[in-house]
């Protein structure tokens, strides 16, 4: 099927009378030209030959300055979008290193695995290493056992997992007394993906890493490749204790961009509703696809790509026609990892034209070109919006990437200020290394692999704290008995294999398994982790795998599983969670507000949170109406983090503000403010609205006055609650100008939304609050707050 | 922030907080729950132990026992048992061949000096080949006359762990063969491990893992091939009072808590019996594969497994007689494997012999059948089997498949001449 230019196209649905008028914004970003560089002088001819066989006679600028920085053994981070021959920033020097010292040994890092074993196959591509005689192997956990030892031994250039590294690799370095001798280079890949708590427990590893290379008398260099995020440099030096140079401008050629803000058209302006994001997306989405454009759709949620996956379906279903010969696959963590591996297949080679997914595919698995990008609801951060707007793009070619806002107000806020969104920095991808829990897991497995010298520092912290927070640590295990402190160094004394029972994506290593009975049989089809089976697979919950339908028969916590059968529903499930805070620590209590009158007090320290869900929503698919209720009988979720607590004492202008209204009234506006803060927020941060949890309380227990609680959804902590704090005077500004640039009349879910007794459930029945007096006040609380606009 | 995790753990601790994070996961049985129960003397003794006391007074059970460096200990304890002269080590070696030996040892080994033979055995910390785990005792014991003298190393605490090294890897000089059993999967990727943490060299010399003689030989008539089980079954010997395995790391760290720990002394008796047992087993079977002839009437050997190792050798004649011997005694495999053999060689007479010999069953009716169908010719023969077979064809797919053959033996006996004189002389076929 011959198709009109990408430009054509584009232009075509832009100004399409059905969709221009919801049309807020375009963009078009201009393509740019290469940037060149020559070949390194220095390059062995064979490598230079197998580059020119590719067609590399030349280097972008990028690629030929990391040569530089690599071959002289500088630590350093590569900042590239996909599609800019990043991989050739680390092979070059790597594989011309390797050619002059026959005995070294270079360390390649992916995120996944399947990342890693698309790596493998690029090497072998190349024929650098068939040719030059640089054997290279993936080591993860499908390598058979014939093949371990070979790659111990004589693999020079190793690929693998950080997982792996922590608890198949590091545990058993033993065995890597060769690799480790001579380990020259470190490359971490997709390094933007170690934040939060996966960033944290790597850094350890690394840790651990540098500790062991040390022993064996080596002490290699880091290369750090990353997509945009706003501080590479700080996340590489956090990552790998150094600091690391930054390589940020990206010589690689660009096709045009197409950037569109696409609001969906009000169906009730009084009342503030829109028509769903789901739903216009998915219309979108057909409408490229039957253009013939490979499009590729983000979804917020692993439920909504089944769902908007399935609508695609309904609307291209055409048996005559197959479908107009367009497939379309939903992708999402959760699918078996052959399922995944066949969708991405099927994207390279033509056979799929279009994909729903969650941000699991922003990573950078080579799935081709897309023309096409269609965002369903801002993802939570600007970086991650543009990986995601960046999957969309061949060389040379025209994209667009159409992002469809959502109610919430931190979408409807982008949508009214496209300067702020195209002005504005990328956010900082934030880790903490130091989190207690993290920290003391892997102080465990450090001890497991290397007794500790007296005063040796793990690494925590800054200089001479390092030693005495580490020896604090291996103190608190010597208590426990695992560790034994005796001639002037700390041994293991346990008889466990520490690194087995830690994971480093999840609360907890244990998954559940998700089993089909249906028919009798007792297949597993998928997983999720434990937290999120209590939200989104309890008894009776309608699963979505892959487009069919399931119900839940038995959610089994204790073992694990969880027992579904396929049926046809015409609804999907929506789970309500409760929450309780319980303050554990205050370690910093700050008076904001400026001009001498105090606003209101906050404070961090360490929470307990309690979550439960107890009852869930049917909402009818398409129209998302509620036609029923269902109970959830599971026991509560614990969990120890770092929060931040605006608390409102009188004597403080927005303690007095809150003092002017009934006991109803309060626990209004404190839901709506939460709400807003809360959604707007993460503009500010690198997070996910999910990764913030909120709970607001009129007489909180501990403060005794009404306080909003902001608390980081991992246990221990991730840094955001911290930087929440910092960029709090941005999120009220940014929330006074939503609200009062609001049409609605009584609130709605694009500001302070419609349910106002809140996860906080402070009693009051809603009917006897008025939508716009909230709405009113909670302006007023946000304005009195009066807080600076410093961070 | 300066000192803010410091601060944090401190206040963790205050607070009781410790139990509800994974601090106590992962880490087996440190004793953790041993230390709380062990009342206020466990824990002084873990202050102590925190504070990094001197050292304390030698704990009661290594009486008998002298110091071999800081914080080694050495003792020798005299066993009766007569090894042979020789033993010859290629049934073991090559029966071991895939499996990871000592590295650098590739020389064929056939008979050798049983004074060279160092049986070998650890006693660990933890059952993981990680760097975590720590060989506390070791047991190497060699020929001494009619005596079997075993040497016994133990580590009084983790500092003595490089003289503990030395004085093991002293015992296994230049001509010696080292046998262990299950060694080539834990204990001497072990030593080896333990050498590198302690930058030492590993030993390379000849191993003998007698593990996997030792399941050919008893494993199917005793069940099971752990050492326990067969120092009972085959060897006879009952311990009094044994400690099990599974509590030995258990004790090892209790003793390093309390600086004493009565039972101790349990495991390094068992220690010591497990390498006498290993020298034992490894006689036995070395007479097994010397004189195999031998055993073809004896019940308590497995002589399909014996048969079959020497035929996977190369000593044909020997394999066959105890195969055959083992379906004398009703096993069929035995005898579908020589039927194989004989079939694979072209030795039909040897095969027609045989399939007399076999027992009733799907397998051994099937193989007749084969026999008299390609063999013999004789297709009347090969379908009265064949239908023998498909009456105890256990599943389906396999009683259509012999339905076909079926099929296909009708066709045949149909222009079988041998059928026509049959019916010309009157007489009824099955």
């Amino acid at each position: 099927m011959s198709r009109a230019p990408a430009t054509e196209i584009i232009d075509r649905l832009l100004s399409d009378p059905d969709i221009s008028p919801s049309i807020a914004h375009i963009e078009r970003i201009p393509g740019r030209e290469a940037s060149w560089a020559g070949l390194p002088g220095d390059l062995d001819p064979k490598l230079a030959r197998a580059l020119a066989e590719r067609g590399a006679a030349r280097l972008y600028t990028h690629q030929a300055r990391a040569y530089e920085l690599a071959r002289a053994g500088r630590d350093f981070v590569v900042v590239t979008p996909t599609a800019s021959g990043k991989t050739l920033c680390y092979n070059l020097p790597v594989i011309q290193t390797l050619l002059e010292e026959s005995e070294s040994r270079a360390l390649y890092l992916f995120p996944t695995k399947a990342l890693s074993q698309d790596q493998q196959s690029e090497l072998n591509e190349l024929s650098l290493a068939g040719d030059l005689g640089v054997k290279v192997f993936t080591y993860d956990g499908d390598t058979p056992d014939s093949l371990r030892v070979a790659a111990r031994d004589t693999g020079r250039i190793v690929i693998s997992n950080p997982d792996m590294l922590h608890s198949g690799v590091l545990p058993n370095h033993a065995k890597w007394i060769h690799f480790f001798s001579s380990l020259r280079y470190v490359v971490v890949d997709e390094m933007h993906a170690y934040r939060g708590i996966f960033g944290s427990h790597v850094a350890n590893v690394l840790r651990r890493l540098r500790r062991i290379a040390a022993f064996y008398g080596s002490s290699p260099s880091f290369i750090l490749c990353s997509a945009t995020i706003g501080n590479p440099a700080q996340l590489a030096r956090s990552l790998i204790g150094r600091e690391a140079a930054e390589i940020s401008e990206n010589g690689a050629p660009r096709g045009e961009r197409v950037v569109a803000f696409y609001n969906p058209p009000l169906v009730d302006p009084v009342q503030g509703i829109r028509k769903s994001t789901a739903t216009e997306s998915e219309a979108l989405a057909v409408r490229l696809l039957r253009e013939g454009v490979k499009t590729i759709l983000f979804a917020r949620s692993r439920l909504k790509v089944e769902l908007i996956a399935s609508y695609i379906a309904s609307s291209l279903a055409n048996l005559y026609t197959d479908h107009g010969g367009i497939k379309v696959s939903p992708y999402r963590s959760g699918l078996l990892p052959s399922e995944r591996r066949a969708i991405e297949k099927g994207l390279r080679e033509g056979s799929i034209q279009g994909v729903v997914s969650t941000n699991a595919l922003e990573l950078g698995i080579d799935i081709g070109g897309l023309d096409a990008a269609v965002v369903a609801g801002f993802p939570g951060g600007f970086a991650s919006f543009w990986q995601q707007a960046g999957r969309a793009g061949r060389r040379g070619s025209a994209s667009l990437a159409i992002l469809v806002a959502s109610s919430s107000p931190l979408d409807q806020y982008i949508i009214a200020h496209p300067e702020y969104f195209f002005g504005r920095s990328p956010e900082r991808a934030l880790i903490d290394p130091d989190n207690p829990y993290v920290f003391m897991d892997h102080l465990k497995c450090a001890a497991f692999e290397l007794p500790f010298a007296e005063g040796e520092p793990f690494d925590a912290g800054e200089g001479e704290d390092a030693a005495s927070e580490t020896e604090e640590g291996l103190a608190m295990l010597a208590e426990e008995g695992i560790v034994r402190r005796t001639g002037g160094r700390w041994y293991w004394s346990a008889d466990g294999y520490p690194s087995e029972k830690i994971s480093l994506r999840s609360a907890t290593a244990d998954n559940v398994v998700i089993i089909d009975e249906t028919g009798g049989g007792g297949r597993a089809i998928g997983e999720m982790d434990r937290p999120g089976a209590k939200e989104l697979i309890f008894d009776d919950a309608v699963y979505i795998h892959l487009g069919r339908q399931y119900i839940v028969r038995k959610l089994d916590i204790e073992n694990r599983t969880c027992h579904v059968a396929e049926k046809d529903v015409d609804y999907w499930t929506d789970a309500i969670v409760k929450t309780d805070i319980e303050v554990l620590t205050e370690d910093e209590r700050i008076m904001i507000g400026e001009g001498g009158r105090k606003a209101a007090e906050c404070v961090i320290g360490d929470v307990l949170v309690r979550s439960q869900a107890e009852k869930f929503k049917k909402l009818r698919f398409h129209t998302h109406e509620n036609i029923g209720y269902g109970e959830i009988s599971l026991p509560a979720e614990e969990m120890q983090t770092r929060a931040v607590a605006l608390v409102f004492p009188p004597g403080t202008a927005a303690g007095d503000e809150l003092g002017l209204s009934s006991e109803a009234m309060k626990a209004a506006i404190l839901a709506g403010s939460g709400k807003l803060i809360h959604d707007i927020a993460p503009a500010f941060l690198m997070c996910d609205p999910r990764d913030l949890g909120r709970a607001e309380r009129v007489r909180d227990p501990h403060f005794g006055v009404g306080a909003l609680y902001f608390y980081d959804k991992y246990p221990g902590g991730t840094g955001l609650a911290e930087a929440l704090y910092r960029i709090l005077g941005k999120a009220a500004l940014a929330a006074i100008e939503r609200l009062s640039g609001c049409g609605c009349s009584g609130g709605c879910p694009s500001c302070v939304g419609v349910d106002f007794l809140g996860p906080g459930d402070t009693g009051a029945a809603p009917s006897a609050i008025e939508g716009s007096a909230v709405k009113g006040r909670v302006l007023a609380l946000l304005r009195a707050l009066r807080l600076t606009s410093e961070s | 922030m300066a000192g803010k995790l410091k601060g944090r753990l401190a206040r963790m601790r205050e607070l009781g907080l410790v139990k509800a994070s994974s601090l106590g996961s992962g880490a087996g049985t440190a004793g953790a729950g041993k230390a709380a129960a062990e009342g206020s003397s466990g824990k002084r003794t873990a202050a102590a132990n925190v504070r990094g006391e001197a050292p304390r007074p030698r704990p009661s059970f290594l009486d008998g026992w002298e110091s071999a460096g800081d914080f080694v200990w050495s003792r020798i304890v005299r066993k009766r048992d007569l090894l042979p002269e020789f033993i010859d080590a290629s049934p073991f070696r090559r029966l071991s061949s895939g499996a990871a030996s000592v590295r650098g040892a590739d020389a064929e080994l056939g008979r050798v000096d049983s004074y060279r033979l160092r049986f070998f055995d650890f006693e660990t910390t933890g059952l993981s080949g990680g760097t975590g785990t720590v060989a506390f005792l070791a047991a190497v014991a060699r020929r001494d006359g009619d005596c079997l003298a075993v040497r016994q190393l133990f580590l009084e605490d983790y500092p003595g762990e490089s003289a503990f090294l030395d004085a093991l890897l002293g015992e296994f000089d230049e001509e010696t063969v080292i046998v262990t059993y299950n060694g080539s999967s834990f204990d001497l990727p072990l030593l080896r491990t333990r050498c590198v943490m302690n930058g030492k060299k590993a030993p390379a010399r000849p191993h003998i893992d007698a593990l996997f003689a030792a399941r050919r030989l008893w494993k199917r008539v005793y069940g099971g091939a752990s050492l326990g089980l067969l120092e009972r079954e085959v060897l006879g010997v009952e311990r009094e009072e044994d400690v099990p395995g599974s509590m030995i790391p258990g004790l090892f760290f209790s003793y390093l808590r309390s600086g004493d720990e009565p039972l101790m002394r349990a495991v390094m008796s068992h220690n010591a019996e497990d390498v006498a047992s290993l020298a034992s087993l490894l006689s036995r079977a070395d007479a097994a594969f010397a004189k195999p002839r031998a055993f073809s009437g004896s019940s308590s050997i497995d002589r399909a497994g014996l048969g079959r190792s020497l035929i996977a050798i190369g000593r044909q004649e020997e394999g066959e007689e105890l195969l055959e011997a083992a379906l004398g005694d009703g096993d069929e495999a035995s005898g579908l494997l020589l039927s194989a053999i004989y079939r694979r060689a072209g030795r039909d007479d040897d095969r027609r012999r045989l399939l007399g010999m076999l027992p009733d069953g799907f397998r051994p009716h099937l193989e007749r059948a084969k026999f008299f169908e390609r063999r013999d010719r004789n297709f009347m023969e090969a379908l009265a089997w064949a239908k023998k077979a498909r009456r105890l064809a256990p599943t389906d797919d396999l009683a259509e498949a012999l339905e076909r053959r079926i099929a296909r033996l009708k066709r045949r006996a149909e222009s079988d001449p041998r059928r026509a004189a049959s019916r010309r002389a009157g007489r009824r076929r099955p």
